[in-house]
């Protein structure tokens, strides 16, 4: 049985369309990233996971239900604006979030100790949440989504905010969870977290999806036509060469993506017969020169057509 | 179940941790006290400056009078340290020789001045009663001076009337000895055959207490269900909700809070309560608060907190801003308050069609019907329970509707929605 399966969803707020058509699969135990510009959809698709909205039509079944209820004691959601309450206390406010959840002392205490350590919060519980920073806010959200030990956490962009020793606590936080077998959906806008954190990655564009797989399918599908160049002139000697398609300038490095045609060893001869060549690199296209390929005007009907 | 208790406990626990419950606690003897101390202290500050007139008679006979009655009134006033009232000091005037508009202008001056407080002016006409005196001061609120001088005047003119027509005052005042009334209640025989007494009627038992039982729960309902509002939309502003309804139901959610509400007022309800009830003892009341009329209170405050509560929680579910969220409860507050508007009609008539009709209007119920209750002649049973019923049915309407709306406000955001949107919300599936 699979964490989450959506099948041909479609949502849209007046004649905005949100979300269309949209078929996925989380399977259990996956740790699945969701990417995509601003208001491409991704978080009506998670509110829609949540069943907090609901499809106009198509269905989402989360842990094998189709409930149109948004309570579920084994899914937790961190939702992408903070919601907490100010003048509670940590501890009041993370027992209540779990107590929602079903949980009940004794373990409840134990294991908020344990969370708020592992957060390195242990100072803040009896502190009241107007008093701490909006980093640590974020981390006692998080908190109180995990502590109750949910099946399936779904997470809107959690590192958002976030200075990175605890981008990296909450990384390393995120990874263990994992570990222990839950399934676990986020959305980011970082690509190199994207890259570095999920099994497998889904993009939404426009309310379309437009990737779904492992980062490695993904990146072959988008071909060895990337190439890092590293030289004596930088962009200066690559100016006027043929068979080049685009140059992104990295300032030290460039990126070059070649048309079908071109030969990078072509490409390498008349670099070097210019300039002295420090590195020259084939390589497949990063995460975020995919997302950028999508999401950049004159490639977008290239990229749904797919 | 468990997880609307879930919600009550920590509503509850919110709550009575806010200053705003200790300040709500404390605001209402705290107004009262604040207003009766107030009272008592204007009403001890009197202007106690010797007031002196001058009197222009042209009766030629009353003057004299008037001086002879103010010195009288002085030496009341002196020999009596607790009154505490100005002192009059009248002044006859003659014309000698001047016109009566020369001396009009020269009294005015002199009150101007505030060398004299005022000047009356006698008429001969005032002795058949075709003309009326006059009275000229640059103060006109002040009313206790001219009221006196009415009266003695009245006084004056009357017994020289009675003079002259040959009758002894002292027969006249003892005919005119005035009835005297006692308000009862009615005579009832108890088992034993033997009669009681009807007892006099008491007006803190017949106002007083009806009275402040239809403003207790007013108060506290006022102090407890708008506080839902706030809670609901400080909830949905900073997206609490969206994780709140990851956990429960919305319906399950506003029922949490509705109790959790409830448990507030009567907390509320019962300090002022016990705090009456031990000053009703101390002054003997003590069976005024029947164990009847407390159950009746008690259920009453309930069904107003769900009744105005779930209303105030779709105020707050349906708006993303406080600006909107105040004019939209503009209807519920009025709703809320009427019975206010209402109570001291049915506290002269509790037994008039109506008192009786709108005693039974549920949103005035709680108020009304709780007062009645407290009022002879009391309701008749079926009122009563007839009262319960609809206001039962009309709570749970309110709670079944506010569900609804709750449940599609609650993730709404932007611009509040009209009166018409809300119904359908209200109606949709």
């Amino acid at each position: 049985m699979d964490a989450i399966a959506i099948r041909g969803v479609t949502k849209a707020f007046g004649t905005t369309v949100a979300v269309n058509n949209l078929s996925l699969v989380v399977p259990r135990g996956s740790l699945y990233g969701f990417i995509g510009p601003n208001g491409s959809g991704k978080t009506t698709t998670l509110r829609m996971i949540m069943n907090i909205l609901l499809p106009d039509s198509g269905e989402v079944e989360v842990l094998g239900r189709k409930g149109t209820t948004a309570a579920h004691d084994d899914v937790s959601y961190l939702p992408e604006e903070r919601g907490l309450y100010k003048k509670m206390t940590v501890r009041r406010l993370v027992r209540y979030y779990a107590m929602l959840k079903g949980m009940r002392q004794p373990d409840l205490d134990s294991a908020i100790d344990h969370w708020l350590d592992r957060m390195g919060l242990k100072d803040c519980i009896d502190k009241r949440i107007e008093a701490l920073s909006k980093g640590m806010a974020q981390k006692i959200q998080f908190v109180s989504a995990v502590v109750s030990k949910p099946e399936l956490l779904i997470l809107d962009e959690p590192f958002s905010g976030l200075d990175p020793v605890n981008a990296e606590v909450l990384k390393d936080a995120i990874l263990d969870l994992r570990k222990a077998g839950t399934t676990i959906v986020f959305s980011t806008h970082d690509m190199s977290v994207a890259e570095k954190l999920c099994d497998r990655i889904f993009m939404i564009f426009k309310g379309n999806k437009v990737l779904d797989g492992s980062l490695d399918e993904i990146q072959t599908d988008f071909g060895a036509d990337t190439i890092r160049v590293r030289t004596e002139d930088g962009a200066e000697a690559l100016k006027n060469l043929p068979g080049i398609e685009s140059i992104n300038d990295l300032g030290n490095m460039q990126e070059l993506r070649l048309t079908e045609m071109t030969n990078p060893q072509d490409l390498l001869h008349a670099l070097v017969e210019r300039t002295s060549v420090y590195h020259f690199e084939i390589t497949r296209p990063s995460l975020h020169d995919i997302f950028v390929r999508i999401a950049t005007p004159e490639m977008q009907g290239v990229a749904i057509h797919e | 179940m468990n997880k609307i208790w879930v919600v009550a406990t920590t509503e509850f626990g919110s709550a009575v941790r806010t200053k705003a419950f200790l300040i709500g606690i404390l605001m209402f003897p705290i107004i009262m006290g604040v207003s009766i101390g107030v009272q008592v202290f204007a009403a001890s500050q009197v202007n106690t400056k010797p007031k002196s007139f001058a009197i222009i008679d042209e009766t030629g006979e009353l003057s004299t009078g008037i001086i002879a009655a103010g010195e009288a009134r002085n030496k009341m006033v002196t020999g009596d340290p607790k009154t505490k009232l100005a002192l009059y000091q009248p002044e006859s005037i003659t014309l000698a020789g001047k016109s009566l508009e020369e001396i009009r202008l020269e009294l005015s001056d002199r009150v101007r001045k505030e060398d004299l407080f005022a000047f009356i002016e006698l008429p001969k006409g005032v002795l058949d009663g075709s003309q009326s005196m006059q009275y000229h001061s640059n103060n006109p609120s002040a009313n206790d001076l001219p009221d006196w001088l009415n009266g003695t005047v009245g006084e004056l003119v009357r017994a020289r009337r009675l003079k002259e027509s040959g009758i002894d005052p002292v027969v006249v005042a003892k005919l005119n000895v005035p009835v005297r009334s006692e308000n009862l209640g009615l005579q009832s025989k108890s088992e034993d055959g033997t009669v009681k007494q009807a007892e006099k009627v008491d007006p803190i038992r017949t106002f007083v207490v009806p009275g402040a039982l239809c403003f207790l729960i007013f108060m506290v309902l006022m102090s407890s269900a708008p506080q839902l509002m706030n809670s609901v939309l400080e909830e949905k502003m900073s997206r609490i909700s969206e994780v709140l309804l990851g956990s429960i139901t919305p319906f399950q959610l506003m029922l949490g809070k509705l109790l959790g509400s409830a448990a507030v007022s009567l907390v509320m309800a019962s300090l002022y309560v016990g705090g009456a009830y031990g000053t009703a003892t101390y002054y003997g009341y003590a069976d005024v608060l029947t164990p009847g009329m407390f159950a009746a209170f008690l259920l009453f405050l309930i069904l107003g907190v769900l009744m105005f509560g779930s209303l105030y929680v779709a105020v707050g579910s349906a708006c993303s801003e406080l600006k909107d969220a105040q004019s939209l409860m503009s209807p519920v507050l009025l709703l809320s308050m009427f019975p206010m508007f209402v109570w001291s009609a049915v506290l002269r008539d509790p037994g008039g069609t109506f008192s009786r009709t709108i005693s039974l209007f549920p949103p005035a119920t709680p108020y009304l019907m709780l007062m009645r209750m407290a009022l002879k002649p009391a309701p008749a049973p079926w009122e009563i329970g007839l009262s319960i019923v609809l206001t039962t049915l009309t709570a749970l309407g309110c709670v079944w509707a506010a569900g609804k709306i709750f449940r599609t406000g609650l993730l709404m955001q932007g611009k509040a929605p009209s009166f018409a949107e809300l119904a359908r919300w209200v109606v949709a599936k």
